[in-house]
């Protein structure tokens, strides 16, 4: 792998996939620091991860150091070694930081949760930045986004960061990441004043309740997560589903499977459907 | 708006978890799929029927013989056999799921569809072949069955909540089929008598325009405002274009037949005006769906129904002119027809046909497995890959049909027909596969 002399070096912000562009070849160095980046050679995954993540906050999730990276990359490629970066020692990859602005946060519990499922769409490619954000739009104060990924969406801790977005990241399995979302000091000033749910309007979720929004999907994955959804759904709560039309399809699925539901079409802009399990006496 | 709440039957008590609802209950809107599903089967065998047809009529097509019975008899195929009977099966399950408007007979519906899909292909063979005693008892058959289809249809309409721009255009355009099917009695008429003498071209015009914009095209432009979105992913696209364009569109052809009809020229020219206006309308719709979509990639479906459009366009071109030089440029009306048709209106429904088929097998098939995540998707019940070059090869086919038409060559008709039916074999095979479980 050769290159000019006059080669630009890469740097800790640069984009994998513009790196990538680059030379294609990369891929390996990126793969011989950490088996993390195997994720690259699959194009589909490529497609959604190399775009959205520095190389910084690449190195990041896979545990290795930046500086290394960046020095593998900028050889092979030929270039003069970029500005160092923070964290200088191989043998010592930075610790984890998985929590957000607090050192100390943990997601609240018992809080009305938004879910949204990525992993299909990560998996087939397919762009998921804007099916979160718009989630984030609807998340008000006392919600939690609860995000479901193949990878730790670190990009998004910085952008949320700056909306006053607290998070918590947990990984359960090798593709298989759970990160919440909340507001940071307005939401908890709400909880630590004893605020109730019954307080809050129509069209905000009740205590025991978890949000599925289901916007920016095509048919039939709404109705195919929503039932996942319920399956997963603990006793005694209900499921929110936020549609942009009545799932006239999901309907006759739960009642067949011993669901009650509801359907809220009081506003223009979105469709609530309340599902729970009928239970007998 | 409302709030509404259900539960099945057989359940033994429901909670009452939220405030108790003040509404009735909102009956589960969807029909069978077997009603809608034998419409699209008989629909796909008379598609591969009307493009085997058209390798059989292309020597016709490049002299421009538009009006002669064996043109007019595989025109049929595609336009009762494939694109209404397609039209009807999809009503089935769209007024009940999209406009909650549960259908007036399930069983008219069936009985609907024997009469009509037994009749299409009786009055195609039997005009193509000039024998009276088909297209006699096609046309009875087909006259039965549009009927029974409007009066079910009707009946459905009728009890719609909500009349958005979705059920006008639907009622337009069953209006229209209504007048498609007296013209289409008149001409049959005249087959026998010739009453119609030098009119009879007019009145073929007037019926071609009453069928191809009245009706489908009206229909095509109301089912999109519904599901281009739901397809596209497309929200917050600027959706007053649907009735600007179904407004016009309707408006131009009743002012169009009554042009040609009455020979008045001011009268024909201001329907073509109308008919621009409203073409023109219902692509801004689209580019508003397309430009408005969340989802930046465009699945084959979409794509097939982006092509449409364009060759919707080339066809809008093509009218003006057609009417500008009159009867005595009988290819260049052929190709008009050709653009319009097999372009703008067929490929338009097979990528509407590559979204809704799909969905409903895999809705059937899997529905015991939905949500416990051992379902393959809807996108590996096909091949993407084929479906692409099964729209290269039709689109190619429709162009070189339209070209060797234009230039009055035989051989590049019928190269262009032979492409056209090759796409539509591969898409029969696509849909066999979806049909079949066939998972990749």
């Amino acid at each position: 792998m050769t290159a000019p002399r006059s080669v630009a070096p890469i740097g800790p912000t640069d984009r994998v996939s513009d790196v990538l562009a680059r030379d294609e070849r990369l891929v390996d160095v990126f793969v011989r620091r950490s088996s993390h980046f195997e994720k690259l050679r699959q194009p589909a995954l490529r497609r959604v991860m190399a775009r959205l993540v520095s190389v910084e906050q690449a190195a990041q999730m896979a545990g290795v150091a930046v500086d290394a990276l960046l020095r593998d990359l900028n050889d092979a490629l030929g270039a003069p070694s970029s500005t160092p970066v923070r964290h200088t020692d191989d043998a010592a990859p930075p610790a984890r930081d998985t929590t957000g602005a607090a050192q100390h946060s943990q997601h609240p519990v018992g809080w009305p949760t938004i879910e949204l499922d990525l992993r299909d769409d990560m998996r087939s490619g397919r762009e998921p930045f804007s099916r979160i954000m718009a989630a984030v739009g609807t998340l008000h104060d006392d919600r939690v986004l609860r995000l479901r990924t193949i990878f730790e969406p670190v990009p998004l801790f910085a952008l949320l960061a700056r909306r006053g977005f607290l998070h918590e990241s947990r990984q359960y399995a090798p593709e298989d990441w759970s990160v919440w979302f909340w507001r940071g000091a307005p939401a908890f000033a709400a909880a630590a004043s004893g605020r109730t749910f019954d307080s809050r309007p129509d069209d905000e979720p009740l205590d025991r309740e978890t949000w599925l929004d289901v916007r920016g999907l095509e048919p039939p994955e709404p109705m195919v997560r929503t039932l996942a959804a319920l399956a997963k759904l603990p006793a005694g709560h209900q499921l929110v589903q936020i549609n942009v039309r009545v799932p006239q399809f999901l309907l006759p699925v739960l009642a067949e499977r011993g669901y009650a539901y509801e359907v809220d079409e009081s506003r223009a802009d979105r469709v609530l459907v309340r599902i729970r399990r009928i239970e007998a006496d | 708006m409302s709030t509404t709440i259900s539960t099945p039957a057989q359940a033994p008590r429901q909670r009452a978890a939220a405030p108790a609802p003040s509404v009735a209950p909102r009956a589960p809107g969807a029909t069978s799929v077997l009603l809608p599903g034998e419409h699209f089967a008989a629909a796909m065998l008379y598609l591969v029927a009307g493009a085997a047809g058209l390798v059989w009529i292309a020597p016709d097509l490049a002299i421009g013989a538009y009006p002669s019975p064996r043109v007019a008899g595989v025109t049929h195929l595609f336009t009762l056999g494939w694109l209404t009977t397609t039209i009807f099966g999809a009503l089935h399950q769209l007024l009940p799921v999209a406009l909650g408007a549960p259908l007036g007979s399930v069983r008219v519906g069936h009985v609907g569809f024997w009469t009509f899909a037994t009749g299409a292909g009786l009055f195609a063979a039997g005009v193509a072949t000039s024998t009276p005693a088909l297209h006699h008892a096609g046309i009875a058959l087909v006259a039965v069955g549009i009927v029974l289809a409007i009066g079910n249809f009707a009946r459905a309409l009728a009890r719609t909540p909500a009349r958005d721009a979705t059920w006008w255009a639907i009622t337009i355009a069953l209006a229209f089929l209504g007048s498609t099917l007296v013209l289409g009695v008149v001409l049959l008429h005249n087959l026998h008598t010739g009453f119609l003498a030098e009119a009879r071209l007019r009145m073929l015009g007037t019926h071609l325009h009453v069928a191809l914009v009245g009706w489908a095209l009206v229909m095509m432009v109301g089912v999109s405002h519904r599901l281009l979105p739901m397809f596209l992913l497309s929200h917050g696209g600027d959706t007053r274009w649907t009735a600007r364009a179904i407004g016009l569109l309707g408006s131009g052809v009743a002012v169009l037949a009554a042009g040609l009809t009455l020979r008045v020229p001011a009268a024909t020219w201001a329907g073509v005006a109308l008919l621009e206006a409203g073409v023109g309308s219902f692509v801004r719709q689209g580019w508003s769906f397309y430009r408005a979509r969340v989802r930046r990639r465009i699945d084959v479906g979409m794509r097939y129904a982006g092509s449409a459009i364009g060759f919707l366009i080339a066809s809008a071109i093509l009218g003006p002119i057609v009417l500008l030089r009159g009867v005595e440029h009988p290819r260049l009306a052929t190709a008009y027809i050709i653009v319009g048709l097999l372009g703008g209106i067929i490929l338009y429904v097979i990528g509407f046909f590559y979204k809704i088929v799909p969905l409903l097998a895999w809705t059937v098939r899997y529905r015991d497995r939905m949500g416990r995540g051992d379902a393959p998707t809807i996108a590996q019940t096909f091949s993407s890959r084929v479906a692409h070059v099964q729209l290269g090869l039709m689109a190619l086919g429709v162009t070189l049909l339209a070209t060797g038409t234009l230039a009055g060559s035989a051989h590049v008709t019928r190269c262009g027909a032979v492409l056209f039916l090759a796409g539509v074999i591969l898409f029969l095979t696509q849909i066999h596969r979806v049909v079949a479980g066939k998972v990749a």
